[in-house]
C-alpha cells in the first residue's frame, strides 16, 4: 500500500505537458515532508513514494529515504531518473529500502525524448535504467504519448528491450497544466494514439514475448487484446496522496476522467476502464469510443477486512473523526461499527467504476455483511445482514465528504421486500409465463399448490440446459420451455408474464421489454423483479474463498428500475405498482404493468 | 519461603536429570529479555534456551550443584520467572526511552568534544544532508536556463547550445 507524497513542483526537466506548469516555483519544506512520512506510517502504508515536480533534485532526498526506512516502510520514486544515473546515489537509496521507481522516458532516442522534456536529459534518464535494472526493483518506465512521439513508440520499445525487468507503460497525455495550455500542439486523437500504442505493444511482444507493457489513460475499448494491461495509481497499489500544503493524505481518485453515458452506460468494460479525460471529452466528444455491449458483468463486489480500528470507552468521538476523515476513499473504504468494535474494509474491485461504487454505497446503501461460509451467497435472507449509515453520521458537518460509518440494520429487509412478490404470486390466476424460472424453486410453495388446484397454468422458460434438466426431473408440475427469451415465439400469449430476477440477464433491455409485452394477452399483467448491484463485506478468508470459487458473471447489466420506467412509458404500459430500491430497502426492485387492452402487433 | 506452584503446561522439574524447565511465551517476553534473565543464572546453573514451538521458548536450568529435590528445583524456576519479568520490564523501558537517551547523550558528547578539527571534517560523512552532484543534475530547469546571460558572440552561442533549449523547444514553451 503506497502513499504518494509530493515534495515540491520544481523540476530539472520542463516537459511540454507538465502537469504542474503553473506551480513549478513551489517547493514543500523538509519538515512538511518528514511529517507526512510519519503520517503515512501511522495510516498503515507500507511504502512511501516521493514525487513532484522532480523529487530527486531535493538535497533532502537521501535523508527522506532514510526516514522512510527507519519507520519500517519501503521507499519509491516517481522521477525523470536523471539523478539516478549516479551509481552512488542509487547505492545510497537502495540501502534505504528503495524498492520502486516510476521513471519518465518519452522516447527511445535523444531527439524525441529531449524534444518533449525540453532539455538535454536523455542520456541521464536512459542511463539510469542501467543502474536500476537487475536490482530487484519494481521498475516502470512511463512514456506520455503526445503528437510529438506518437509515431516513434516502437523506437522506445526497442530501447528498453535490454532491460527485461522494466515495465513500459504508455500513458495518454492529460489535458492539464502544459497539456492544457498546449492542447492543440500536443493532443493526439485518442483512437489514433491507442492504435499506435497497441501496435507498439504487439511489436514488442513479437520481438520479445517476455517484455512487459502497460497502458494508462486510454479507454479499454480502444485497447483490444490488451485490456488487462491497464495500469493506474490504484493498480499500482497507491492508496492515498498528498500535495504540497495539504494538511493530510487524500485518496487517489479518477475525477479528472469520465465515462460518457451515451457511450459507456452498457459497456461491459466499464468497471475497470479509465474512460476519457474530461478535457479531451470537452474538445472531441466521445465518438471515438467503441463500447463492448453484450458482455457479462459482476453484480457484486467485495469489501475485504483491512484492520481493526482502536476505540476507547473514554473517547466519545466518531472513530473516523479520531483517525482523520481525509485519507479514506469515499467509496472504496468502509468503516463498520458493531457494538464497541469498529473495523475498516476496502474494495479493490475493478469490476465497478468509482462512480458506481459510490452510488451503491452512499446513494442506495446496498452493503451487506456476509455471514455465510459460501463462495457466493444464494439465500440472501439468511446469508446477508444489511448495513446502513450509522445514525451517528446524521448532522455531522463532514457527512457528504466522509467515507462514513456503517452498522447492521435491524430489519429483515430481504424477507420484508420479497413478501410483496409472494403476495403478487399468490394472487395469480390464469395462464402464467415465468421467463427465466431457474432451478432454485424459490416460490414453489406458492406456485405448485396453485397449479395443483387448477388456479394457474404455469409455463417456465429456462435457457440454461443444466437448470432445465433439474427442473424437468424435480418439478414435473412446470410446463417447461428450454429457450431464451429472444428465441421464444409469441404465438402463445399469457395472462401473466413474470421476469423474476431475469431482467438483467436479457442482452438488450428494449428488445426484452417489447418481447415480454408481446407475450402478454391484451390487458395482461407483466411483473418484473430484479436486483441492483451490491457490496459484500467480508473477512480476508471469505474474499479469498469467493475469488477462488466457481461463481461466474451472469448479468449483462445491473439495472435499477429507473432503466425500465422510460421504456415502459414509451410503450404505453399502465403502471400498477412500483417498489424501487431505497437506502432502507433490500437491493430488490419490483414493478408491475398492465399491457394495453387493445391487441398490438407482436414484437 | 513456600515453593512456587507452576502449572504443568508452563514448567516442570526432572529430578532424575536434576533440571527444571520453563516455557516462555514469545509474545510476552522478547528474546533479549530471556537472554538477560538467563545471564544472571549462569554462575549457578547450566542454562539452555531452545525453541519449544511457534509461540514459545523453552528455558532449561540444571543447577551446577548436582541432584536436588523437586521443591528446590521449582524454586530455581520461580527465581528465573521473576528475573525474566524484571528484565522484560527494563527492556521495555529502555526501548521507550531510547530516542531520548540517544539525543541527550549525543548532545552531551558533542558539547564535550568541541568543534571538529579540519582533519576530522575531511572524513565526515555528509551523505545524509545531500548527495554528490558533479554534473549539476539536481538543479531546476529554471535555475539552469533562466540565470544564464544571453550569449553575445556567435562562438559563445555555439558553446552554450548543448545546455540550452533549442529554438524549437522555446516555441513550444507556454
Amino acid at each position: 500500500m503506497k502513499a504518494l507524497i509530493k515534495v515540491g513542483y520544481g523540476c530539472n526537466d520542463h516537459c511540454t505537458f507538465c502537469h504542474t506548469l503553473e506551480v513549478r516555483h513551489i517547493d514543500g519544506t523538509a519538515a512538511e515532508v518528514s511529517r507526512k512520512i510519519a503520517r503515512a506510517r501511522a495510516l498503515g502504508h507500507t511504502m512511501v513514494v516521493l514525487s513532484g515536480g522532480e523529487p530527486t533534485i531535493r538535497p533532502e532526498l537521501v535523508r527522506w529515504a532514510g526516514e522512510v526506512a527507519a519507520l519500517g516502510m519501503d521507499f519509491g520514486l516517481v522521477t525523470n531518473g536523471r539523478l539516478l544515473s549516479y551509481p552512488d546515489v542509487v547505492a545510497q537509496l537502495l540501502a534505504r529500502r528503495l524498492r520502486y521507481v516510476y521513471l519518465s522516458l518519452h522516447g527511445g532516442s535523444a531527439t524525441i525524448h529531449n524534444r518533449l522534456v525540453r532539455t538535454d536529459a536523455f542520456a541521464q534518464s536512459y542511463g539510469a535504467l542501467a543502474e536500476l535494472s537487475g536490482r530487484g526493483l519494481d521498475l516502470k518506465v512511463n512514456c506520455v504519448v503526445t503528437l510529438q512521439n506518437v509515431d516513434h513508440l516502437r523506437e522506445l520499445v526497442d530501447a528498453l528491450r535490454p532491460y527485461p525487468d522494466v515495465t513500459l507503460k504508455f500513458s495518454m497525455v492529460e489535458p492539464k497544466g502544459g497539456g492544457k495550455a498546449l492542447f492543440a500542439s500536443l493532443m493526439p486523437r485518442v483512437a489514433d494514439a491507442a492504435a499506435k500504442v497497441v501496435d507498439a505493444i504487439d511489436y514488442g511482444l513479437a520481438q520479445a514475448p517476455a517484455q512487459r507493457f502497460a497502458h494508462g489513460g486510454f479507454p479499454l475499448c480502444l485497447m483490444p487484446g490488451h485490456e488487462a494491461r491497464y495500469a493506474d495509481l490504484r493498480t499500482d497499489q497507491y492508496w492515498s496522496m498528498t500535495e504540497i500544503g495539504e494538511p493530510d493524505f487524500f485518496p487517489v481518485d479518477d475525477r479528472n476522467k469520465l465515462q460518457p453515458d451515451e457511450k459507456c452506460r452498457d459497456c461491459a468494460l466499464r468497471g475497470g476502464c479509465p474512460g476519457l479525460y474530461r478535457g479531451y471529452h470537452e474538445a472531441f466528444g466521445a465518438a471515438e469510443l467503441r463500447p463492448r455491449t453484450g458482455g457479462l458483468r459482476a453484480n457484486s463486489f467485495n469489501y475485504t477486512f483491512e484492520a481493526k480500528v482502536r476505540t476507547s470507552p473514554d473517547d466519545a468521538r466518531c472513530p473516523i473523526e479520531r483517525v482523520g476523515p481525509a485519507p479514506w476513499d469515499r467509496g472504496r473504504h468502509l468503516f463498520v461499527a458493531n457494538g464497541p468494535h469498529v473495523a475498516r474494509f476496502r474494495a479493490d474491485t475493478r469490476d465497478f467504476s468509482d462512480e458506481e461504487i459510490v452510488a451503491i454505497k452512499h446513494d442506495r446503501e446496498q452493503l451487506y455483511l456476509d455471514v455465510s461460509d459460501k463462495p457466493a451467497p444464494d439465500d440472501f435472507a439468511t446469508d446477508l445482514v444489511k448495513l446502513m449509515r450509522s445514525p451517528r453520521c446524521a448532522g455531522c458537518t463532514a457527512h457528504d465528504g466522509c467515507t462514513g460509518l456503517y452498522g447492521p440494520a435491524a430489519d429483515e429487509v430481504f424477507e420484508r421486500d420479497d413478501a410483496l412478490v409472494r403476495d403478487w404470486l399468490g394472487a395469480l390466476r390464469g395462464d402464467v409465463l415465468d421467463v427465466g424460472c431457474g432451478a432454485g424453486g424459490r416460490y414453489d410453495a406458492i406456485l405448485a399448490p396453485l397449479v395443483a388446484r387448477g388456479a394457474i397454468r404455469y409455463v417456465g422458460v429456462e435457457p440454461d440446459l443444466g437448470h432445465a434438466e433439474v427442473i424437468a426431473r424435480t418439478r414435473p408440475w412446470i410446463e417447461l420451455r428450454r429457450s431464451t427469451l429472444e428465441e421464444l415465439g409469441t404465438v402463445e400469449r399469457f395472462d401473466h408474464v413474470l421476469a423474476l430476477r431475469s431482467w438483467n440477464h436479457f442482452a438488450d433491455r428494449q428488445d426484452a421489454l417489447g418481447k415480454l409485452v408481446a407475450l402478454c394477452r391484451p390487458g395482461g399483467v407483466l411483473t418484473i423483479v430484479d436486483n441492483v448491484a451490491f457490496g459484500l463485506v467480508r473477512t480476508r478468508a471469505q474474499s479469498a474463498r469467493a475469488e477462488a470459487g466457481p461463481a461466474r458473471f451472469e448479468h449483462y447489466r445491473n439495472d435499477d428500475v429507473d432503466a425500465v420506467l422510460p421504456l415502459a412509458a414509451a410503450m404505453g404500459l399502465e403502471r400498477l405498482a412500483l417498489h424501487p430500491v431505497t437506502r432502507t430497502s433490500s437491493n430488490q426492485w419490483a414493478v408491475r404493468y398492465r399491457t394495453p387492452r387493445v391487441a398490438s402487433a407482436s414484437a | 519461603m513456600s515453593t512456587p506452584a507452576f502449572p504443568e503446561s508452563l514448567a516442570g522439574a526432572d529430578v532424575v536429570a536434576g533440571s527444571v524447565h520453563l516455557l516462555v511465551q514469545r509474545e510476552l517476553y522478547p528474546l533479549d529479555a530471556i537472554f538477560a534473565a538467563a545471564f544472571t543464572f549462569i554462575n549457578d546453573c547450566w542454562v539452555v534456551i531452545d525453541v519449544a514451538d511457534e509461540a514459545r521458548h523453552k528455558v532449561v536450568l540444571t543447577p551446577k550443584a548436582g541432584a536436588q529435590d523437586a521443591e528446590t528445583l521449582q524454586r530455581w524456576i520461580g527465581g528465573f520467572a521473576n528475573e525474566l519479568l524484571s528484565c522484560a520490564y527494563r527492556h521495555r523501558l529502555a526501548k521507550d526511552n531510547r530516542v531520548t537517551v540517544e539525543a541527550v547523550t549525543l548532545q552531551a558528547l558533542a558539547g564535550a568534544m568541541g568543534p571538529p578539527t579540519l582533519d576530522e571534517l575531511e572524513d565526515f560523512d555528509f551523505s545524509n544532508e545531500a548527495f554528490e552532484d558533479p554534473l549539476g543534475i539536481a538543479q531546476s530547469w529554471e535555475e539552469k536556463y533562466a540565470k544564464k546571460p544571453k550569449p553575445e558572440a556567435k562562438d559563445d552561442a555555439k558553446d552554450d547550445a548543448k545546455d540550452e533549449p533549442t529554438s524549437e523547444k522555446d516555441e513550444d514553451a507556454p
